[in-house]
């Protein structure tokens, strides 16, 4: 137990006096948690520009126009009868798509047949063309509803008349677990689970690698499971501080989603913070000096946002990204997050993740444990 | 004679730099190996690219022969597969908090009757929008499953007399709407990300391995002054000569990754490949570039990788692709325009998607080949701290 406090009180000292160590935890954890929530503090993203080309030139396709424009999503800054002055204006990225209303519309209305209207929507983002789709749907609905009873006297049947007043069915959608529909409310709780593993592997990575090119290592008489210990204690320490900066301070300031309690996440957290130390020092051979390791941490940053599973279904990856999803801490940990904080499940619904935590910190102990052993041997026959 | 010895001097530094990248495996992993495994995971990752199948669930409080209707038109959509059926709102609650659904559709009591009565009547759908992507995609799927559930209550009486259905059709809805998605019209996320993100993931590469050739040679002194020598004592000479054999592998594996996606993987390609292959070549000079500016300010090699790692990743969100960024703050937008990532990412996609791209592009394509000046700005840097 003294060996193991002496490590924690040494490994303290050598992290507090490593400038660029504490850079990174300090000005690193600060800044990038400052700086992605404030990138993405507008959270949604609406009234995007768009254009119509009403060659109707009605009063019913200005009416189908003003609901467009008084929906959220969408700024209609432009109508004109011109397709290619649209089309023009797309390809500039002036507006993120248009509307095209035919001739016929009232001509058809008043004759009972149907007109179809077409988005021209760019997919260059998603966000553009749901904007667009959405707001133009939802406009379409509220003024088909309005155009029913004038549709039925077109049949011209006395008999159908009563059709008016049939009711159709209401489907209301709820998008749950983020009401605001925001993209910051949805991208951002994840990436600071995300940012807590990596700056914990750069930081950790950093003393590890500065470790072998000074040829510092620990008293031969010291077992490597109490180095092991040591080391993740100090550091899962440290980040204690930072979790509760990310995912209790953070969340506050930038009013994400916060169902979860901290309890929970507590709970959820200590695993993920010691399998996290424990990988990186399995990783420790890698580290051969202190910049290299932030090639592959950095490297990962993007990939790991794909594999926790959270921008795209998990279900529809192929089985040997899936297999990284469970090697990495990170993966788990991010869902779990996400379904303690952002959707108010307990512990019970978790249970798949604690579990995996659990093991990856048990077996990426055993194999620290023995990275550690073959490394103080190899020390002590140089 | 002069003229010689500049060129023996590059040559040298160039022998020098492909010296020291075979010396070690890892310098190997930096600059080919990562940047090809970054190239397999986003060819990869995303699967045929489409979000569909998605499991999804049916409260079913009605439990009536229209309630099963309504389970068969939900499974006849691709977006959505219902594979769970609850008695209650919590029990679908709880497998959706359990990710084993991602969205369910709620058949209150009595639906059958109030529809054949008449009555006001509501279908509830939830969907799961912490995960963005698929919450939109189910959202989507159940509202084409349901477009002709919400006209039932008219069926019966057209149906009675004896109304078509073509003619409802037209009644519920006299405007209807195509979509027509232009450039990825099937919304396939591997076209939609894989090449961008490829990218992000590449210029991250490009960023480090600059710096960190730099800063090996810078940290030590000895070892600068043996790079001088080389380069006979010229510091564009080390510059250019360590820069270019990064170059060189950079943009092998520029060319095979373009010719892997647009001709092999059949990626949408407007413009010819060459065009493509030569703006991913500015590309990645504009990032060496970049990199090599930023270590000139600051040669401290921990420190500033840290901040190159940063710059890197933060490519990312500034590229554009995923959030758009005039969605952002104003500064936001603004700060984006010094990652040449922003101007990649507007270059290639109009030469991916629309012809005579260049009239569309060409100040994002001389910002490009403008961030070299960086490459002259830091070599006077560097030569200023080597006197100093």
């Amino acid at each position: 137990m003294n060996d193991i406090i002496k490590i924690i009180c040494s490994e303290f000292k050598a992290i507090g006096t490593n400038i660029p160590i504490l850079i990174v935890l300090i000005l690193g954890n600060v800044g990038y948690g400052f700086l992605y929530n404030l990138l993405y503090n507008t959270n949604v993203y609406r009234e995007a520009p768009i254009a119509i080309v009403d060659m109707s030139q009605s009063d019913l396709s200005r009416h189908f126009i003003d609901y467009i424009d008084a929906t959220q999503q969408v700024d209609v800054v432009m109508k004109t009868q011109d397709f290619h002055q649209a089309k023009e204006k797309l390809v500039e990225k002036e507006i993120i798509g248009f509307l095209y209303i035919p001739s016929e519309l009232k001509e058809n209305v008043m004759r009972g047949r149907q007109t179809e209207c077409t988005i021209y929507g760019s997919t260059l983002s998603f966000l553009d063309y749901l904007n667009i789709s959405e707001a133009v749907n939802f406009a379409c609905l509220e003024i088909n509803s309005e155009l029913l009873p004038e549709m039925i006297k077109s049949l011209n049947m006395i008999d159908v008349l009563f059709l008016a007043n049939d009711k159709a069915v209401n489907i209301v959608s709820e998008p749950l677990y983020n009401s605001t529909e925001g993209y910051g409310t949805y991208l951002i709780p994840p990436v600071m689970v995300i940012i807590i593993f990596q700056t914990m592997m750069i930081t950790m990575a950093m003393r590890l690698g500065g470790e072998k090119v000074n040829k510092t290592t620990r008293p031969q008489v010291i077992k490597s499971y109490k180095i092991v210990l040591g080391k993740a204690i100090t550091n899962v320490m440290i980040y204690i501080v930072f979790s509760v900066f990310f995912l209790g301070l953070l969340p506050l300031i930038f009013h994400l989603p916060h169902l979860g309690n901290y309890l929970n996440i507590t709970i959820m957290m200590i695993p993920y913070l010691f399998a996290t130390a424990f990988f990186c020092l399995c990783l420790a051979p890698f580290f051969t000096d202190a910049d290299m390791p932030l090639f592959l941490i950095v490297f990962m940053s993007v990939p790991l946002v794909f594999l926790t599973g959270i921008s795209y279904p998990l279900e529809l990856m192929p089985w040997h990204w899936k297999i990284l999803h469970y090697l990495f801490p990170v993966a788990p940990a991010t869902l779990a997050f996400v379904k303690l904080d952002c959707m108010g499940g307990d512990l019970s619904n978790i249970r798949p993740e604690l579990l995996t935590l659990w093991i990856q910190c048990a077996v990426y102990f055993l194999v620290a444990v023995l990275v550690w052993r073959r490394g103080t041997r190899c020390i002590n026959n140089l | 004679m002069n003229k010689t010895n500049h060129h023996s001097g590059f040559f040298a530094v160039v022998k020098r730099e492909c010296g020291i990248l075979v010396s070690r495996p890892l310098y190997l992993f930096t600059a080919l190996i990562f940047p090809l495994f970054a190239l397999f995971f986003m060819t990869t990752i995303f699967g045929n690219g489409m979000i569909d199948s998605i499991p999804v669930g049916i409260v079913d409080e009605d439990n009536s022969t229209m309630s099963r209707d309504i389970e068969r038109l939900c499974s006849a959509v691709p977006e959505i597969r219902v594979t769970e059926k609850f008695s209650n709102t919590a029990e679908a609650r709880d497998a959706l908090l359990s990710k084993k659904i991602y969205g369910y559709l709620i058949i209150p009591h009595d639906f059958q009757k109030d529809v054949e009565a008449n009555r006001n009547t509501t279908l509830t759908l939830c969907y799961h929008y912490a995960f963005l992507s698929v919450g939109s995609e189910v959202m989507q799927g159940f509202l084409n499953a349901l477009r002709i559930i919400a006209v039932a209550p008219l069926q019966q009486t057209t149906d009675f007399l004896g109304i078509d259905d073509e003619t409802l059709e037209t009644l519920a809805s006299p405007i209807s709407i195509a979509a027509h998605p232009l450039y990825n019209p099937a919304l396939n996320y591997s076209s939609y990300l894989t090449f961008p993100y490829f990218w992000v993931l590449f210029q991250i590469l490009i960023l480090l391995n600059i710096a960190y050739s730099f800063g090996m040679d810078f940290k030590d002194i000895r070892k600068t002054r043996e790079c001088l020598k080389a380069g006979n004592n010229k510091m564009l000479n080390v510059v250019f000569g360590k820069l270019t054999p990064y170059i060189l592998i950079f943009t092998a594996i520029a060319i095979f990754a373009d010719v892997l996606m647009f001709d092999i993987m059949d990626f949408d390609l407007h413009a010819n490949i060459v065009s493509i292959i030569a703006v991913c070549f500015l590309f990645i000079m504009a990032t060496c570039s970049v990199s090599l500016f930023l270590f000139s300010i600051y040669p401290n090699l921990p420190i500033i990788i840290s901040f190159i790692s940063m710059f890197g990743s933060l490519g990312a969100t500034f590229a554009g692709v995923t959030f758009p960024v005039n969605a952002m703050y104003p500064i936001f937008e603004k700060l984006s325009l010094l990652f040449p990532i922003r101007h990649f990412v507007v270059i290639t996609d109009y030469l991916r998607y629309e012809s005579h791209a260049f009239l569309y592009c060409w100040k994002s394509v001389l910002i490009l080949i403008s961030f070299n000046i960086l490459i002259i700005i830091a070599s006077l840097l560097l030569k200023l701290r080597m006197k100093n």
